[in-house]
């Protein structure tokens, strides 16, 4: 059983938080500011913590930098601060992923989920020939398999090349004319859009949050790119 | 920095050590100035450049004037007494004793003739005689013993003979005598007067002058006997020598010199060349003929057979000179003006060193030349040109340097001294404290610069002193010599002068500093023997005149709060009809009575309006200028209001004072905007708390197993509610946020074909899902523009959020790019479900939907944020609508 650390200034998101996790089967421990937070971690084995940023004493984004002196466990921030500045910030401190409030719960769910499993796989998954990984995301070119954390993820062949394509320029921003060229193997002649519907397909079965892309990220008005993790 | 160099100039340490170095500096450069002067000296201005230049050479050459004509050569003898028994040495004593009586007879008779001196403007001795003792001279004598007419004898500046000049004061006045005598004019060439054509005629070059010096007889020209006798005397002693006629020849110098001394018999002395008798130098060669006896004095072995390339052949020598009937002529060696010493002093024993009757008579020894050569051949012999040379050698050593590497260092060492000196007089005062006077500074300054000028004035003089000793020390009885001076100049050491010239200005550098003190403390007035005596009165005086200022300021003072320029305006006209009254009034006045006065008084007027005229043109420019800077945002803009007159610099602090009204302004302009964002983060941030709690626990309930319908229902529209209300909320803040400006934007080159393709991409499905179908358009040539990337995004989703909530299912739904002049756009066209009962420019407006009746779960913020977002971009959403047709156009700058 993992255990989740859940750090919250306001009692009412403590608690609703502590139901959604205990149902989804974590044992939970609490935190009303950073410095509990901090004790808990050093007191007990925690795979994962969600931490709001705006609290009393010692805040959320300080309580990271702590944390992260000594432990890598993920940190999920949680926040009500939902501009892009925020979000590069936090992140910058060191937090794994960032969460506006409000919060959809079942995405925080799925979150908690993917971070803690890649938390624990980390170290035990070795690497196989013919396999791209980045973050939670495997492609195994030989098998022709794309995996999320683990799990399978049930593709089909022109989303498969354009994941393909993707990930064997991790980081690398490639044009929709050029990922066009590269699976249909034709040139792209007003093309663009073809690509671009499919991307979105991918986004929906590969990202939590669609709208808000971890892994497949589009560059406007340039084309997109897998993110390298 | 400021803090180290205050330490510096505070502390004593560093005004010791620059005290020490000025004075280092100051005897250094003393030093050099020592070598300097000693240098010049030496070499007569640095003109000697080698040894038969030098006055060492000169004053040797002299010394064979009186050896060659006395025949010491010739004789093979050792002693004075033996060479007194030669036919030369007879002949030269008995020559002397003729001399000496005649010099002692000239000088008795001067002397008890009452004949006055008289030194002249040209520094030469003239004379004049009272013969009848009634106080009113008869005669006047030239240096010469001519006698001048009175007009010349005061007015005569000797400058050379003119016998045009002479000819005419003949005219002039009768009773100027004139004498036969060779004169020379300024080029050398010799005169004679010739009685029978009443004129000078120029001397027949070919050696038949000789026959023409028939002395007149004296009576004959109408003067008495006393005055042709005193005129023979005076003429005779200035024949013997050129410091006669300088007044510098006594009774006893002319006798010691013009009579052979045992002394001067000897081996030459090494520590005096140019004294002795030289006849035998191995280094000179000579040939000199005497016309009148036919002799030929030689020591090189020339006959009188000899052709003149013989002659010169046997002579030799790295130097030789010839003359030969009045023309000289430099043979071989150095081009220099030095050296004529020997054939120099040989004319002068042709012409001017005897009495003219014993020379024609042959009645002595001193016998006219006819050609005269002389050669100098650098020996290893002990002779005295070569002992000479050593010590010019030597001489030169030891000024290694050259006058003007000597003079340049002496300057830019008292240069560096001055800079060292001012330094330290600038920080003499410095303290810890600020500047502090000294108790030496309150004795008054009279005072204190008597005693230092004083102690520096005795050095200074002391320096006058070495200097004047050294130059005069030079003057020896056949002239002036270099040599001499340099040799008694060598004897004050550089350091001595170098040490005067430190003593001569430390007491000066001592007065700068006390100086420069009281200046910088406001004090130096204060210290002064004028401020004890005077001291209150001026205080008194200077209050009033102050008062007065005051006033006259204050009538002048304009004020157009309080008149509306009333006064600026009269005082305007006045000033100007002023001037114009008062210069046509002096204008017409100098004019007319051509005052000088009053024409300077014009241009005074004129220079005032000028002067003022000047400052107000550069006033007005100041201000200009400060305004032009305000205008273009620099709201740090300041004004100079020095030399301001009084109303332009309220001008300016008006225009400073509208600046920071601006800058006010400009400053809670600022304060408001960061406040409003300030205000939209927090009312964000403290409205999201509760909600998350809402949306959370109402999700909880859903997951409870109620059995109640009703409950159910009610969750229902709960979750729904608090969604809404989520949706709401961030788009109020993001709508605030957009509006207000407080967004941070990144542009960057946005290619828009793409762009599109990436926003269809991202929407086509929603759409399709619902029935619409999405077509783009793109042109073939990218559209680029500036744009931030993200914010672009964010018009479009809202613009198809729009599309998904109120397009008509079964449509198509196009998108175009296109691109103007200036933008770049994309055309968004559908067809709307509902009737668009609401003006097209009214869509765009805050909370207004396109459904009146507000059924739907749209926030009604979607287009002003897509409107603003654009804006604030430079580019524009336009919002049209036809029937059901609804068109949006995002435009945004090209790139």
């Amino acid at each position: 059983m993992y255990t989740v650390l859940v750090c919250d200034d306001d009692l009412a998101i403590l608690d609703s938080l502590q139901i959604y996790l205990e149902l989804e089967g974590y044992q939970v421990l609490r935190a009303e500011n950073g410095r509990q937070a901090i004790a808990q971690v050093e007191a007990h084995t925690v795979h994962c913590a969600i931490l709001d940023i705006m609290m009393p004493g010692l805040d959320g984004l300080q309580a990271t930098l702590r944390l992260r002196e000594k432990n890598n466990i993920p940190i999920i921030l949680l926040s009500a601060k939902s501009e892009d500045t925020d979000k590069i910030t936090g992140l910058s401190f060191g937090a794994d992923d960032y969460v506006t409030k409000p919060f959809n719960p079942l995405e925080l769910m799925a979150r908690v989920k993917s971070q803690i499993r890649r938390y624990t796989a980390l170290g035990a998954m070795e690497q196989k020939e013919g396999v791209i990984t980045t973050g939670g995301l495997s492609l195994d070119t030989l098998a022709k398999t794309l995996s999320l954390d683990g799990e399978p993820v049930r593709l089909t062949a022109t989303e498969y090349g354009i994941v393909s394509v993707l990930m064997e320029n991790l980081g690398r921003v490639l044009s929709t004319a050029q990922i066009y060229e590269a699976v249909w193997n034709e040139p792209a002649y007003a093309a663009e859009k073809t690509v671009t519907v499919h991307i979105r397909r991918i986004r929906e079965k590969i990202e939590i949050n669609p709208k808000d892309p971890k892994y497949l990220k589009v560059v406007w008005g340039i084309g997109y790119k897998m993110e390298k993790y | 920095m400021d803090t180290r160099w205050k330490n510096i100039k505070t502390s004593p340490w560093a005004k010791l050590i620059a005290l020490l170095l000025t004075a280092v500096l100051l005897f250094c450069s003393g030093f050099y100035a020592s070598l300097f002067l000693r240098s010049v000296l030496l070499y007569n201005c640095g003109q000697a450049n080698s040894f038969v230049e030098s006055y060492a050479f000169h004053d040797l050459m002299s010394a064979y004037e009186r050896a060659i004509l006395s025949g010491a050569e010739q004789a093979s003898v050792t002693s004075y007494d033996e060479w007194l028994k030669t036919d030369q040495g007879s002949g030269m004593e008995k020559n002397d004793k003729i001399i000496a009586e005649k010099i002692n007879a000239a000088f008795d008779l001067l002397d008890g003739s009452g004949l006055d001196t008289f030194v002249t403007d040209d520094n030469r001795w003239r004379y004049a005689l009272d013969e009848n003792g009634d106080g009113v001279y008869d005669v006047y004598f030239n240096y010469q013993g001519t006698v001048i007419s009175k007009k010349a004898f005061e007015s005569l500046q000797y400058s050379g003979f003119d016998p045009e000049e002479i000819a005419d004061a003949d005219d002039e006045d009768a009773t100027v005598p004139t004498r036969a005598a060779v004169l020379t004019d300024e080029s050398g060439k010799a005169y004679v007067f010739d009685p029978a054509k009443d004129a000078y005629v120029p001397v027949d070059t070919e050696g038949t002058a000789a026959t023409t010096l028939q002395p007149q007889a004296q009576e004959t020209d109408g003067l008495n006997k006393q005055t042709a006798a005193i005129s023979q005397a005076l003429y005779y002693l200035d024949s013997l020598g050129g410091d006669t006629c300088y007044g510098l020849a006594s009774r006893e110098t002319l006798l010691e010199r013009y009579t052979m001394q045992k002394d001067n018999w000897s081996k030459p002395d090494t520590n005096a060349p140019g004294t002795g008798i030289r006849a035998n130098d191995a280094s000179a060669h000579y040939a000199v003929f005497v016309s009148s006896t036919g002799n030929l004095v030689t020591n090189c072995g020339v006959t009188k057979a000899d052709s003149e390339a013989e002659i010169l052949a046997k002579l030799g020598g790295a130097y030789a000179e010839s003359w030969v009937n009045g023309v000289y002529t430099r043979i071989s060696g150095e081009q220099a003006q030095a050296a004529h010493g020997l054939l120099g002093n040989l004319h002068d024993a042709l012409y001017g060193s005897s009495d003219p009757l014993e020379l024609l008579q042959g009645d002595g020894i001193y016998q006219p030349i006819e050609r005269a050569y002389f050669s100098y051949t650098p020996s290893n012999a002990e002779d005295a040109f070569t002992l000479a040379k050593l010590g010019y050698d030597d001489f030169s050593a030891r000024s290694a340097q050259s006058p003007a590497v000597c003079l340049v260092l002496a300057c830019v060492l008292f240069l560096l001294a001055c800079i060292c000196g001012i330094w330290l007089s600038v920080v003499s005062g410095e303290t810890a404290q600020g500047v502090r006077v000294r108790w030496f500074d309150k004795i008054p300054l009279l005072f204190r610069a008597a005693v230092l000028l004083g102690i520096s004035a005795c050095f200074i003089a002391l320096l006058c002193g070495i200097c004047f000793v050294s130059f005069y020390a030079g003057e020896t009885i056949y002239g002036y010599s270099f040599f001499q001076a340099s040799r008694f100049l060598a004897q004050a050491p550089n350091g001595l002068t170098a040490l005067a010239v430190l003593l001569a200005g430390l007491p000066l550098l001592a007065l700068l500093c006390s100086v420069v003190r009281t200046v910088r403390t406001r004090t130096f007035t204060r210290y002064t023997l004028c401020h004890w005596v005077l001291g209150k009165p001026l205080r008194w005086l200077w209050g009033k005149l102050k008062k007065l200022i005051e006033k006259v300021v204050y009538i002048l003072a304009v004020d157009y709060q309080k008149d509306g320029g009333k006064k600026f305006k009269i005082l305007s006209l006045l000033a100007v009809a002023g001037f114009l009254i008062l210069s046509s009034l002096l204008f017409f006045l100098s004019g007319l009575e051509r005052l000088p006065l009053l024409f300077f008084l014009l241009w005074v007027c004129n220079g005032a309006v000028f002067l003022f005229a000047g400052l107000l043109i550069v006033s007005l420019d100041r201000i200009m200028a400060g305004a032009s800077q305000i205008k273009q945002g620099q709201l740090d803009a300041k004004i100079d209001t020095r030399f301001m007159p009084g109303f332009m610099k309220q001008f300016a602090a008006d225009i400073m004072s509208i600046r920071d009204g601006l800058n006010q302004a400009v400053d809670s302009a600022i304060k408001d905007q960061k406040m409003k964002a300030e205000l939209i983060t927090n009312v964000s941030h403290d409205l999201k708390t509760p909600l998350t709690s809402i949306v959370t626990y109402v999700d909880l309930l859903k997951k409870c197993e109620i059995e109640d319908e009703d409950a159910n229902r009610y969750i229902g529209i709960l979750d729904e509610k608090s969604q809404r209300l989520k949706t709401l909320i961030e788009d109020l803040v993001e709508a605030s946020k957009a509006s207000s400006g407080a967004i941070e934007l990144h542009p960057v080159k946005l290619n828009l074909n793409e762009f599109a393709a990436q926003i269809v991409g991202e929407h086509a499905d929603a759409l399709e899902a619902q029935g619409m179908e999405l077509i783009l358009k793109t042109p073939e040539t990218p559209v680029t523009v500036t744009a931030d990337a993200q914010k672009t995004s964010r018009v479009m989703e809202n613009l198809f959020t729009n599309i998904s909530k109120y397009g008509l299912e079964g449509t198509r739904v196009y998108l175009d790019v296109l691109e103007s002049e200036q933008f770049g756009c994309m055309i968004l066209k559908n067809i709307s479900r509902f009737p668009l009962d609401t003006p097209a420019e009214e869509l765009t407006r805050r909370f207004v939907r396109g459904d009146s009746a507000r059924g739907g779960e749209g926030s009604g913020l979607g287009l002003s944020i897509a409107d603003d977002l654009c804006t604030l971009q430079g580019g524009q959403c336009i919002v049209s609508t036809d029937g059901d047709l609804f068109k949006v156009t995002v435009a945004l700058p090209r790139a």
